[in-house]
């Protein structure tokens, strides 16, 4: 039965209302996905895994890493501003800054909206990430890293290699300008600055925070490239988590398999979906 | 190779030349929520060469005759993919200038397996952006003054509304 004219511009109203309300929670959102307590705006972590070599072996890091947005951050203020991050490297560990690296960031762009970007640093750049892409990307999109030095041995390259690409064929070079390390190690992460353990991390039980995998998805593994030129699957270890979040109380990580490691994983108990 | 270095070369004297004219040039920002209660923020023409050292970004004065297609507030919202009207936050400080964003040295182009086809290349320099005509925001993401190291920016191609990145500081971010 049709209602009155009343009604129906009402329910119109409401229906476009819906809509409207549904657009915006879709396009932009001021606040994170569901609520979360952050009672430590200061607190970080990170969960991170390392391949090391005494003998220099570590030349590159390559990976397909999976995109996905169920990640909750603090709220925006002027002062905190939160981020969480995945992200693969070579690195010096412990010196902070010395490091190649690319991957995903959560944040708040200038107009205060969750956003989600991949990003590359530098040692130059190490205190800072420089962001881009932060539009265009779907649930479990795969976005294909490279990270590797020059034929020369002199420079590292940080190589874009696309979204749901198969292989490594078609880059996009975002830096090359950074001299190689010595005695570097291999490293891939989840951090969270801000707030972190009230953070929800990306990922939950039935759908994992990967980068590379065994089981086809993404499609790339994870693999090193050794001195002499080859990408294997590497010997990952798993790192202590020193900060201030828990592992298997917040949030769990784990490796996909065992040494060599096609891809490791996290995921945050807390989330549902 | 060598006309693409002459053009690039005029370029850059056509851009020093701009550079000495007095810059009166304000862009005024529109599209902002008629219910809003805050102004629009307004774009200001970079007057000093902005050099960010950790990256060597440079965000330089644009032509005094720059005339860019968008409001900094329409580019903002295509570049971020925002709802039509949001507004600018008062904290957003916005410049227009030349944006360009080094990656490395040439050679590297040169080695097997390497693409840079995608780059400009002046000298022996290969640029991701070479002087594009863009909007910086500049904002704080940690409390502190923006000289403290709390400044992010954000890049927006000021004619198309094109995202060229930006920059987000951070704490440590490296595994152990």
């Amino acid at each position: 039965m049709r209602g009155s004219f009343p009604k129906r511009l009402a329910a119109m109203a409401a229906a476009m209302l819906g809509l409207s309300m549904a657009a915006v929670g879709i396009v932009v959102s001021a606040t994170p996905a569901f609520a979360v307590s952050c009672p430590n705006p200061n607190h970080s972590d990170h969960q991170a895994f390392l391949w090391t070599s005494n003998t220099g072996d570590v030349s590159g890091v390559r990976a397909g890493v999976k995109f996905l947005k169920d990640s909750a951050l603090c709220d925006w203020t002027s002062s905190n501003t939160p981020w969480d991050e995945v992200w693969l490297s070579v690195e010096v560990p412990g010196t902070g800054t010395t490091i190649v690296q690319m991957g995903f960031i959560h944040d708040y762009n200038f107009m205060e909206i969750n956003e989600w970007c991949k990003f590359w640093a530098t040692p130059g750049t190490g205190a800072v990430a420089q962001n881009y892409g932060c539009t265009g990307y779907s649930v479990d999109d795969e976005e294909n890293f490279s990270i590797h030095q020059d034929s020369t041995k002199t420079h590292y390259v940080l190589d874009d290699c696309g979204k749901n690409t198969t292989d490594y064929s078609n880059c996009t070079t975002k830096s090359m300008g950074t001299a190689d390390f010595s005695l570097p190690a291999g490293a891939v992460s989840q951090e969270e600055f801000y707030g972190s353990c009230g953070e929800h991390e990306w990922g939950y039980s039935g759908d994992n925070m990967k980068i590379g995998s065994v089981s086809g998805s993404p499609i790339l593994t994870l693999q090193g490239l050794g001195a002499a030129g080859q990408w294997n699957a590497r010997d990952w270890s798993t790192q202590p988590d020193e900060q201030n979040c828990t592992n298997g109380g917040n949030y769990n990580w784990l490796t996909a398999d065992s040494n060599p490691v096609h891809g490791v994983k996290w995921f945050d108990s807390r989330n549902t979906s | 190779m060598n006309k693409r270095r002459t053009i690039i070369v005029s370029v850059i004297s056509a851009a020093m030349a701009a550079g000495a004219v007095s810059l009166a040039l304000v862009v005024t920002q529109a599209g902002a929520s008629p219910a809003s209660p805050v102004p629009p923020v307004q774009a200001q023409p970079v007057t000093s060469t902005i050099t960010f050292p950790l990256s060597g970004e440079v965000l330089a004065p644009p032509p005094a005759n720059a005339s860019p297609a968008m409001t900094a507030q329409a580019a903002a919202v295509k570049a971020l993919n925002a709802p039509s009207g949001t507004a600018i936050p008062s904290n957003v400080t916005v410049y227009l200038g030349l944006y360009t964003l080094p990656i490395g040295d040439s050679s590297v182009c040169q080695q097997p397996g390497e693409n840079c086809s995608a780059d400009t290349i002046v000298g022996n320099t290969v640029y991701t952006y070479y002087q594009v005509l863009a909007y910086g925001y500049e904002y704080s993401v940690c409390g502190g003054s923006l000289a403290d190291g709390c400044a992010a920016w954000e890049f927006v191609d000021a004619n198309t509304g094109a995202d060229l990145g930006g920059i987000r500081p951070r704490g440590t971010a490296t595994a152990p």
